[in-house]
Parts: structure tokens; C-alpha cells; sequence
């Protein structure tokens, strides 16, 4: 990482769950604090600014979901939560409340670190900024409301755009079905999911290689859809792989 | 059905005459009260001997009076008749004939008459009044006694016993009583079926079985020709019954009044049958409730206890990893990735075992929705991918698939389980093909792999608990849940599993069928595209 050390809060009960999160994250470069308690964590979180906090749902003093919504009142910092098991209504239901991701236990250090690396990226100075998404090889011009695959250009139509818009506006996190109904069909069609599903499938079959196996417009079943994080300049496996 | 005849003339008969008494009663008391009055007809004469009374008629009334209230209107109005002849005979002159000479006396013994008919009529009706309201207090009675017993009833049969006996008590003749456990189903429950005759029971059947018997369900016996009354429970219990009632064959029995008692009755043992059943499905649903949340807290506990030391040493092993000291040395990178291997192995069998627990007695509650299949493969993959890692996936997935209703979550995991099975039963670096094909309303995934396969007996059984193939058993170890488990996923997601031996070589074909949208339906869930 060229940045300055950057630093992670880890709120977490279990003690051997924060040993190896720390070892974890400082052996990718970054410096760490701990909290068990989700009160803990928060005031900790006050007293010095952190640029991503991971909380777990399940703490003895609150629900992680209240250390979203402090932090949320006054800060934009990443959060990631962990979590034994994940109904797709709470996966939805954190995210609503603001956390950027999700990481079921037991998980491997490397998909955290994958998660954690796209939070970070996304909330970099100047990451908001950016006129022009490119994931592989689709490439979203926000600012001409263009998009190449491969470099050719590829012709929308409104709502494929505007879908490929959203995601790329929140590149690399999950964007659930309400929001994406919401934004594109208005708020009289938020349970409409299969017009989501037919828009994604055409969507695919424009900027996917294998329409069947996408990579680059991920589907969460039962949440949402997801664009990959973009092709940073140092290669990013796009399929983490635990331990190997 | 004709060898049942519902008495409809009898009854018809009985309903225009509607009396309640015989008329050879009604000459007796006639009689009765003309012979009060002749052994009346002394004593007058003592007294008018005696006082010089003129208007001694008068004293006629008394048994006039005593035989309306004794014996009612019939007998009072015969002593009225009685006293008249008797006062013209014996104190009017002409003294021993029935001839009256002053129109004084003729005048007094016609008010006689009419005092004494309206004295008849009142004091008859007064005896009959005070007659019902005995009754009725008798029946009331009986009736609370029968509340009582019946609230104190634990259950239907105790219910219905109180219904046979208080009826019998109430009608005086021998009652039965047929039940059934529901609408049709002929399960004599109280026993009295096979104790009635048999053109009787025929009738009570069709009954059961929701039909009207129309004549107020008097039937009679082919056989012996004796009337049976029959009385069908409130269609609101969950027993449906009959209340069958032998009539005494000497006597013409007041058929109204007689059904009137019995559907009393009948009501309120329905009432109390309603009460018990509603009790005992709001204790059921309360027990049920309980046993749910206990189970599913045990489960979430065993959950959370399980999976939180499995996390931190799946974790730990992920990170020494990737430690430059261990990536950097064969031998102990081979040792994390076989904790990392078997933690993840272990965390599905334990994920398998709770699922199985939360299967068995729990009701899944699916939430379907319409999805994409290509979405539920790739989710089973990637939920997978470690399992499958090793292996070859062929996937065919046509872009044009309609889409499936099904729920998600539970769809995609009995598809993964189905990928973890082909992978765990198979060699490494074998194919596992997955075709998904779109087929008359439904969509088909096949999952196809190269193992050892399984004989055509074993075919249907695969799907069963703790289930485990011959071939399986031997080479490999698992739970002989994951393909139980997932039969019960699709189940819950109104959708089907099976499994083939494979036709063109060695191995295992297991097809998922999820019911599909219609080309129409797959129009209107698009939605427009503007």
C-alpha cells in the first residue's frame, strides 16, 4: 500500500478471533486497534479517526448493528461486519443501516483482506471522483454516459444504464434490490425484484464474456448485485482463493 | 336406497293432529267428572236440607273446579254438565225431572254453565300452564346437570356418553350414539353402530357422509317396521356425528317436542366439543411453538459454539499461510492447507448436522420469489468453490432460461450440497458437468459427475437420512445427510430431486426441477425496458 500506515478497528469479543484479524491485517501493512464491546468500540472510533472498522454482529453489550449506527450518525468511514450466520434479510438489513460489506464466519484471511483492500480503495480521496469506471474490460464513462466493452462502444438502453450507473457509483459493494428498484423503476415497483432479474440478465449478455458465469456483474442471491471492484493497477486476483 | 322408507305420511299425520293425549283418556275423564258430580249431588242436598239454599247450584262449581284442576278442561267441562242435570233434577222444580219451570232458575243454571265452562277453561289452563312450567323445570334441570357434566368432560368421549345419557333420560327410550373422525370416514368412535339395525345404520351412514334425509330423518326399520328417530351433531365440530333415538312402538310420541329436547341437547354438546377442540389446537399450536423456539434457540447456540472456535482456527491456519516462514516452506504450507481444508469440511458437516436438526419437526417456510438459474448455479459454486476447487466444472447454461420460482437461499443450497456430493464422491481432477435446459414449465439441473455411481437399487434410497451408498461407504467419509438434506430444501421450494446411474460411463446423475415461468409470464416479470 503507498499510502501512510492506515488503520483498522477490529470490535470483536472473542480474543483468539482478534489475534489472528490482527496478525492478518498487520501482515498486509496495516496497523490495528481492538474493542470487545461494542460500546467500547465506538468511543474508541471517537477518540481517533480510523479508516475501516470491522465489527462483529454478535457482541455481549449490543448488536454490532448499533456500532453501524453510531458510527453512521457522524462518519462515512468502511465498515465491514462478521457474522456467524447471515440470513439475506440481515445481510440486507446491516447494509441498510450503512455497513459497505459483509463477511460470513468462518472466512478466510484472504477474503477479508479482498473485501477490506476494495472498502479502503473506495473510500480513498478522489475515488468518488472518478468520471470513468473500468472493471476488466468494461469500462462506464458516468460523465458522457458511455459504455465500452473491450473498447467498443455498446449500446443501452436507459435502464441498463442506469443500472450499470448505480453500480459503478458503488463499485465493489453490494447494492441491494430495494435501492437498485428504487433508483430505476421509482418506489411503487421496490418489490418488483424479477424486473431486476430480466434487466441484469440482458444487462449481462451486453458486457459479459460468459453471460452464464459473470465476473464482472455479480449477483448476492437473495440481497443484491454487485460490481467488481476496478482493475487496480497492481493485479488483484479476481477470485480470491483461500490459503493457496 | 329403498330399503329405507323416511315415515313421511307418519309424520305428516302426526304434525296436523298434534295431540298429545288418546281420546279414550279424554272419555274418562268425562266420565271422572260426570261422577264427581253424582257423588257430589248428596252432599248438595245435605246442605240445601240443611241451610234452605235455592241457589244450591252453585255448589257444582266445586267439582267443576276440583276436576279441571285434577284432570283439566275435558272432565270440568262434563262436571259442569253434570252439575247442571244435577241441579235441574234434584232442586228445581219440577223436583226429579230435568225440566225447569221458572225462567229465574233457567237463567241462574245457564250462567251456571257458562261460569262453570270459564272456570273449566281457566283452572284447565292454569293446570296445564303449571304442568309445562314443571316440565320445563325438569328439563332445565336435567340441562344444567348435563352443562355441568359436560364441562367437566376431559374429552369427546366423555362428552358423548353424557350426550347417551341425558338423552335417554330425557326421552325415556334407549339412545345411540354414532360418531365419525371426519366427514365420511366410517370410524364408529363411540361404538353404537354396529349395534343398530342395519337398515338404521345405512340410513346414519348417509348421513355421516354429508347427505340430507329429508321427513325430519324419521326412519323405519324394513326389517321389524319400528321408527327411529335420527338427530345429526352440529356440522361445526371436527366430529361429525348422529344421535340415533329408538321410538317406543306402543305409543305415538310427540315428535316435535321430542327433537326439540334432543337438539338441545345436541347443541350444547356441540358447543362444548367446539370449546375442546378450539382448546386443544390452541394447546397444540402453544406446545408446537415452544418446542420450535427451544429448538431453534439450541440450534442457534450450538451454531455460534461451534462455528466461533472453528472461525478463529480457519482464520489462524489462513494467516500463518501467509507467513513468509510457512508459504515458503513446502512441507508446512501442505500442513495449514490441511487444517484449512478440513476446518472448512468440518464447518459443512456442522452446517449439515444443524440444517438436519432444524429439518426434523421444523416447517421451512420458503420465500419464493422468481429467480435466474444461471444466479442459483453460480451461487452453489461459489459457495462451494473450495470443495470444487479440484475439480473440472463444465457448466452449460443457455442464456435464455426462464426464470424459476423457488426461495434462493434454500434452492442454491441443495444445489451446492448436490456439487459438494459430486466432488467428495468423485476423484480429483474429474469433470462435474452441470446442464441446466429449459422443459415444459420447469427448469431442469442436471449435476453429472464421474464416480463410482450407484446401482439402480440404490437410486431411490440415495435420498434418504444417514443414507450412504456401497461404493460411497468405502472410499469416503461423510454424514449421509447432504443429499436428505437437500431433498428437503426442494421439497420446501416446490421443487424435485433425483438420481440416475449415469448411461454413457461410470458415475452419478442427480437432476433438480424447479418450476419455471411461462413465455407469457416471462413478459409481464420484465417489466418495460424504456
Amino acid at each position: 500500500m503507498s499510502n501512510p500506515r492506515q488503520t483498522v478497528l477490529i470490535v470483536e469479543d472473542e480474543p483468539q478471533m482478534r489475534r489472528f484479524l490482527r496478525a492478518g491485517f498487520e501482515l498486509d501493512g496495516l496497523d490495528v486497534d481492538e474493542a470487545e464491546t461494542a460500546q467500547a468500540g465506538v468511543k474508541l472510533a471517537t477518540l481517533k479517526p480510523f479508516d475501516l472498522v470491522v465489527v462483529d454482529l454478535g457482541l455481549p453489550d449490543h448488536d454490532g448493528t448499533y456500532v453501524i449506527e453510531r458510527l453512521r450518525a457522524w462518519s462515512t468511514v468502511p465498515i465491514i461486519v462478521l457474522s456467524v450466520r447471515f440470513h439475506e434479510s440481515e445481510k440486507v438489513r446491516v447494509l441498510d443501516l450503512g455497513a459497505d460489506d459483509y463477511v460470513v464466519k468462518p472466512f478466510g484471511m484472504a477474503e477479508l483482506l479482498a473485501r477490506a483492500r476494495a472498502a479502503l480503495r473506495r473510500k480513498a480521496p478522489g475515488a468518488a471522483l472518478q468520471p470513468v469506471v473500468t472493471v476488466g474490460p468494461l469500462s462506464i464513462d458516468l460523465a458522457h454516459r458511455r459504455i465500452q466493452v473491450a473498447g467498443k462502444p455498446v449500446q443501452m438502453t436507459p435502464k441498463e444504464y442506469r443500472l450499470l450507473e448505480i453500480l459503478a457509483q458503488h463499485w465493489g459493494k453490494v447494492v441491494t434490490h430495494q435501492h437498485l428498484l428504487r433508483e430505476i423503476w421509482g418506489a411503487a415497483h421496490a418489490d418488483a425484484a424479477h424486473y431486476l432479474r430480466i434487466l441484469v440478465r440482458k444487462t449481462r449478455q451486453k458486457i459479459e464474456e460468459d453471460p452464464a458465469r459473470p465476473r464482472l456483474l455479480t449477483t448476492e442471491l437473495g440481497v443484491g448485485y454487485r460490481l467488481a471492484p476496478p482493475s487496480p493497477s497492481t493485479a488483484e486476483p479476481s477470485q480470491a482463493r483461500e490459503a493457496s | 336406497m329403498n330399503d329405507i322408507s323416511i315415515d313421511r305420511d307418519v309424520e305428516a299425520l302426526l304434525r296436523g293432529a298434534s295431540p298429545s293425549e288418546p281420546w279414550s283418556r279424554y272419555v274418562l275423564h268425562a266420565g271422572v267428572g260426570i261422577l264427581m258430580t253424582i257423588a257430589f249431588a248428596p252432599a248438595a242436598l245435605v246442605v240445601q236440607g240443611a241451610l234452605g239454599v235455592k241457589t244450591v247450584h252453585i255448589l257444582f262449581l266445586i267439582p267443576v273446579i276440583v276436576a279441571a284442576t285434577r284432570l283439566g278442561l275435558i272432565a270440568a267441562l262434563a262436571a259442569a254438565f253434570g252439575g247442571t242435570a244435577a241441579s235441574a233434577y234434584f232442586f228445581y222444580p219440577p223436583l226429579y225431572s230435568l225440566r225447569v219451570l221458572s225462567p229465574d232458575d233457567a237463567v241462574a243454571l245457564a250462567m251456571f254453565i257458562v261460569v262453570a265452562a270459564i272456570t273449566s277453561h281457566l283452572s284447565a289452563t292454569a293446570r296445564n300452564n303449571a304442568g309445562i312450567a314443571a316440565r320445563n323445570y325438569r328439563q332445565l334441570e336435567m340441562l344444567y346437570a348435563f352443562s355441568r357434566k359436560l364441562a367437566a368432560s376431559p374429552g369427546p368421549e366423555e362428552i358423548l356418553a353424557a350426550v347417551k345419557e341425558h338423552a335417554s333420560a330425557l326421552v325415556g327410550r334407549p339412545v345411540s350414539v354414532v360418531t365419525f373422525e371426519a366427514e365420511g370416514h366410517r370410524a364408529d368412535t363411540a361404538g353404537d353402530l354396529a349395534s343398530l339395525p342395519e337398515g338404521v345404520g345405512k340410513a346414519v351412514m348417509r348421513l355421516a357422509e354429508g347427505e340430507k334425509l329429508d321427513g325430519g330423518m324419521l326412519v323405519t326399520e324394513p326389517s321389524d317396521a319400528r321408527k327411529w328417530l335420527l338427530r345429526p351433531f352440529s356440522r361445526n365440530t371436527h366430529r361429525p356425528g348422529v344421535l340415533v333415538v329408538e321410538l317406543d312402538p306402543g305409543t305415538v310420541p310427540d315428535l316435535d317436542q321430542l327433537r326439540a329436547s334432543v337438539d338441545i341437547l345436541l347443541e350444547e354438546a356441540a358447543a362444548t366439543l367446539e370449546r375442546l377442540d378450539l382448546a386443544t389446537t390452541v394447546a397444540d399450536a402453544e406446545l408446537r411453538r415452544r418446542s420450535e423456539s427451544l429448538r431453534e434457540a439450541i440450534i442457534g447456540s450450538a451454531s455460534h459454539a461451534l462455528r466461533t472456535p472453528l472461525a478463529s482456527i480457519l482464520g489462524s491456519a489462513s494467516v500463518l499461510a501467509q507467513t513468509p516462514a510457512v508459504s515458503g516452506d513446502e512441507r508446512l504450507r501442505t500442513l495449514t492447507q490441511i487444517i484449512v481444508g478440513e476446518a472448512e469440511r468440518l464447518n459443512l458437516d456442522i452446517q449439515k448436522m444443524l440444517d438436519a436438526a432444524a429439518l426434523s419437526g421444523a416447517q421451512l417456510k420458503p420465500d419464493l420469489a422468481w429467480i435466474d438459474p444461471a444466479d442459483l448455479v453460480n451461487a452453489a459454486l461459489q459457495s462451494h468453490r473450495r470443495e470444487l476447487a479440484d475439480h473440472e466444472i463444465v457448466l452449460d447454461c443457455p442464456p435464455d432460461l426462464p426464470l424459476v420460482r423457488a426461495d434462493a437461499a434454500l434452492a442454491s443450497a441443495a444445489l451446492g450440497l448436490v456439487l459438494d456430493n459430486a466432488a467428495r464422491y468423485s476423484d480429483p481432477g474429474g469433470v462435474i458437468q452441470i446442464t441446466t435446459r429449459s422443459d415444459r414449465g420447469l427448469v431442469r439441473f442436471a449435476v453429472v459427475d464421474e464416480g463410482p455411481g450407484l446401482t439402480a437399487d440404490e437410486a431411490p434410497r440415495i435420498f434418504e437420512k444417514f443414507y450412504r451408498g456401497s461404493r460411497a461407504r468405502a472410499s469416503t467419509r461423510g454424514t449421509g445427510l447432504g443429499l436428505w438434506i437437500a431433498n428437503a430444501f426442494l421439497a420446501a421450494s416446490k421443487g424435485r430431486i433425483a438420481a440416475a446411474p449415469r448411461t454413457d460411463r461410470q458415475g452419478t446423475c442427480v437432476t433438480i426441477e424447479l418450476p419455471a415461468a411461462t413465455p407469457e409470464e416471462m413478459e409481464l416479470l420484465g417489466g418495460n425496458d424504456e
